[in-house]
């Protein structure tokens, strides 16, 4: 029952923002007058919105919905209620090293998010590697992520003081404005991040059994080192997509499957689809707070979720320290 | 089920267990006992291919239990570990139903085989009544039970629990004694147990292994394997072995002189 209310809530209110999104900003257009400036496209208006403001929405949507399912899947396979990709420095590496590529190689633009992708599993690996002491310790896993994510941060901010001409395409890799997004990031985003979203649904079972211990999952038939590795890539998959298209944002994969599952309980089948929504709902507000609440200027999506993550991992720590052996 | 030479070891340094070599019998009980560190839980461990062996094999249905798929085996041969950790708002019902798994694909529903074998597994260890209760909610008495349940409900012809009586209560563990006792007369389920507790190991097996530092020191029915003589050995203490109408055989700690 709290379940069926969670997931018709959640989506209310994304199609209620969603549409709200749309209405409101520099140009305001009515919902009826938009959709029948959409279907007959007669509306120069609407035209804007649909070529400025509609991308934007829908990176917002897909970033919050890629992030969140990242969360949950890392949680899962680390089985570490902290693990999030923007925490444990996954999708700094992602951006650092695709800002890296593309100014190296900048012909190669629209390889970006293999580069991304291949930035967030190698962030992933230090992570998992240097943390690993006959297990992984929530805490140190912890640790050792946030210096991964500070030097990868580092290394990706120097690139903002060169001045070379690759710097504007650095800003929207490493911070984060949904500004200026066209239909060829919906694109891109749309198709790696479906990907990864139908990816996601298909480990279900084994992010269950994950849940158990490693050895109870492997008396069960559960191949553990394969189910691992391979719900770790879509995670990271997830992550570096977003992070290369929406930008680095922090905090959205450790406060919506947290949230989820206070609401709907640790049963994946619920957990991820829920995720997936909330944290798309999570993003497009966040980005539609901050382009309208002192417009003309705009405070970017991932400052937001800074400012409301923090404290919320702060009380997570308070909270549940004792449980997950802090 | 066969042990050929077994021989493991954490790091490369010091064996753990050492050339083991023994024979596991259909349809008995049979308990791993010794000292602590002895290779006990390791030596279950590796036959459950938990760990693998540097060298030497398990051979389970003339078939090498490195050679079986993950599934596979785990259609043959189920554990009980001895710490289990789920997520805390997981039902009984929905916890039992993991051991389904081993039979089902995992993307589609259980089909009527699945809730029969939850049914039956749930029964044996009296829980009918309590599936839909949270795991948290439960002592650990009844937690051990539903572990039990799970590995129950794979339906295996062999059953592997790792020192399944400690951390227990008196009064659960003899449940449980009693409960793995009738699984393997009335269900025929082949046993195989690491225990702490000498006097329960007696009582509850129809064949010991003798585990002390890494090597399988002695074998055989516990009247053989219990003596005042291999006790000093084995555990260097002293003991009082009495023989009861009421009690069967039992030992009795002296000292450790």
């Amino acid at each position: 029952m709290r379940k069926t209310i969670s997931f018709a809530v959640v989506v209310l209110l994304l199609l209620g923002v969603t549409v709200w999104s749309m209405t409101t900003g520099s140009i305001k257009v009515g919902f009826i007058e938009l959709i029948d400036g959409l279907w007959n496209g007669n509306n120069e208006e609407v035209a804007v919105v649909r070529d400025l403001r509609l991308p934007r929405i829908i990176v917002s949507i897909l970033t919050g919905a890629a992030l969140a399912v990242s969360g949950a899947l890392l949680q899962a396979v680390m089985r570490n209620p902290l693990a999030d990709a923007g925490v444990i420095g996954i999708s700094s590496g992602a951006g650092f090293v695709s800002v890296l590529m593309v100014t190296i190689f900048p012909a190669m633009f629209f390889w970006m998010p293999i580069f991304s992708i291949a930035g967030g599993v190698l962030a992933f690996l230090l992570v998992y590697s240097l943390s690993w002491k006959s297990g992984l310790n929530p805490m140190r896993t912890l640790l050792v992520g946030v210096a991964i994510n500070a030097t990868f941060t580092g290394l990706g901010q120097s690139f903002n003081y060169r001045g070379s001409y690759a710097v504007t395409s650095v800003n929207q890799a490493i911070s984060s404005i949904f500004t200026m997004k066209t239909w060829t990031d919906v694109q891109v985003l749309g198709l790696y991040g479906s990907i990864g979203l139908v990816l996601s649904l298909l480990v279900i079972p084994w992010c269950n059994m994950l849940s158990l211990q490693d050895k109870t999952a492997g008396s069960l038939g559960l191949n553990v080192a394969r189910a691992r590795i391979i719900i770790s890539i879509i995670a990271v998959l997830l992550a570096s997509v977003a992070t290369a298209v929406g930008g680095l944002i922090l905090f959205v994969g450790l406060l919506i499957p947290h949230i989820g599952k206070l609401l709907i309980g640790s049963d994946h089948k619920a957990l991820i689809p829920f995720s997936a929504l909330a944290g798309a709902l999570l993003i497009l507000s966040a980005d539609t707070i901050g382009r309208t609440i002192l417009a003309p200027t705009e405070i970017p999506a991932s400052i937001i979720m800074t400012v409301i993550g923090g404290p919320f991992l702060i009380f997570m720590l308070r909270k549940r320290g004792h449980e997950y052996g802090a | 089920m066969e042990l050929n030479r077994i021989s493991f070891s954490y790091n490369d340094k010091a064996s753990t267990l050492d050339e083991v070599t023994a024979s596991i019998e259909h349809g008995k009980i049979t308990t791993i006992i010794g000292p602590n560190g002895s290779g006990k839980s390791t030596l279950l461990g590796v036959l459950s291919r938990h760990c693998l062996p540097q060298s030497g094999e398990a051979v389970l249905d003339g078939k090498a239990i490195a050679a079986y798929k993950p599934r596979e085996l785990a259609r043959k041969l189920a554990v009980v570990h001895q710490q289990n950790e789920a997520p805390s708002d997981i039902t009984v019902e929905k916890l039992v139903a993991f051991g389904r798994l081993p039979h089902r694909s995992m993307w589609m529903p259980g089909g009527d085989d699945d809730d029969a074998a939850i049914e039956w597994a749930l029964e044996l260890t009296n829980l009918s009544s309590r599936r839909t209760q949270r795991l948290s909610e439960m002592s650990g008495g009844e937690r051990q039970r539903v572990w039990i349940a799970m590995a129950l409900a794979q339906r295996t012809p062999i059953l592997f629990l790792d020192e399944p009586t400690t951390f227990l209560d008196m009064f659960y563990q003899y449940e449980l004694l009693e409960l793995i006792r009738r699984l393997n007369t009335e269900h025929g389920l082949t046993i195989v147990m690491v225990l702490h507790d000498l006097n329960q190991a007696i009582r509850y097996s129809d064949y010991l292994l003798v585990m002390k530092e890494g090597k399988l020191l002695l074998q055989g029915p516990p009247e053989f394997v219990v003596t005042e003589h291999t006790m000093k050995d084995i555990y260097g203490i002293e003991v009082a072995i009495r023989n009861d109408e009421r009690t069967g055989m039992y030992m009795v700690p002296i000292g450790v002189k």
